[in-house]
């Protein structure tokens, strides 16, 4: 069963990630987006991450996306112009490039990593309070410099995006 | 349970990154580009969740906390440069903004 539910979250993740790429309606990719997102969200259930699933949906299917939809509708980006020739040129060179970066990665995966499919030595559920304690101890200095960067963010959005 | 999945992950993480970045390179709107970049980050955060799970290291579920975070200010900032963009302009195609090609 879990097999199942694992795998048609794969499936969905990989073919709206696709639709992200391909689709040339901004706000199917966007919404195609969402549906990767969710997937994700899914598969760290599956793996015993339920908190990161949470922030997953809370902040990046939520929040971002959210943001992303009403950029999308304030700045109405019309139709695109016809493909002419350098643009097909271009992503002939693009899907060269994909398929000599990702072969190289399947080659590895099969030849070091699916070995390492068997049974993993430890898999545990990682509870929020070890997460929490991890992030106010050794980890503090990243996490006070997250909130300079997030204050840094807000206020360089807001500065941009105004007009003159 | 989840262990069986380990591999499985990593090769999914492998499929969107490489995805991801056939986007950025793919797409002629910058809106687009940018959910692209999404895709990997997104690729980059199950990557580092499923070692981190490998491991039993609770550093990993802290450091994903910290990317999304960054992942938002960056949305924010570069969501802001676009309409900045298509106000001078009145368009977000790639193709319109050469100002720095050499």
């Amino acid at each position: 069963m879990l097999n199942i539910i694992y795998f048609a979250l794969v499936l969905g993740a990989i073919i709206s990630a696709g639709g992200v790429v391909f689709l040339s309606n901004t706000v199917y990719c966007a919404l195609s987006l969402v549906v990767t997102m969710l997937c994700l969200a899914g598969i760290y259930l599956v793996i015993h991450a339920p908190f990161v699933a949470l922030i997953q949906v809370l902040v990046y299917a939520g929040a971002v996306m959210v943001l992303f939809l009403y950029v999308i509708m304030l700045l109405n980006p019309r139709r695109a112009e016809p493909i002419v020739g350098t643009v097909i040129e271009r992503r002939i060179w693009v899907v060269i490039l994909f398929v000599a970066i990702f072969l190289p990665l399947t080659v590895v995966w099969l030849w070091r990593l699916y070995p390492m499919l068997e049974k993993p030595a430890y898999w545990d559920v990682v509870p929020v309070v070890s997460v929490a304690t991890r992030l106010l101890t050794d980890l503090l200095l990243p996490f006070e410099l997250t909130s300079v960067l997030l204050l840094v963010a807000i206020v360089g959005a807001v500065l941009i995006a105004k007009r003159d | 349970m989840g262990e069986a999945f380990f591999g499985y992950n990593i090769f999914l993480s492998m499929v969107l990154f490489a995805l991801g970045s056939l986007g950025v390179l793919w797409q002629r709107n910058a809106l687009s580009v940018f959910m692209s970049v999404e895709v990997m980050l997104n690729a980059a955060n199950l990557a580092l969740i499923n070692f981190a799970q490998r491991f039993g290291d609770t550093a990993g579920g802290a450091l994903v906390l910290i990317v999304i975070a960054v992942a938002a200010g960056e949305a924010a900032v570069g969501l802001a440069i676009f309409i900045r963009l298509y106000r001078q302009r009145t368009t977000i195609e790639l193709e319109k903004a050469t100002e720095l090609q050499g």
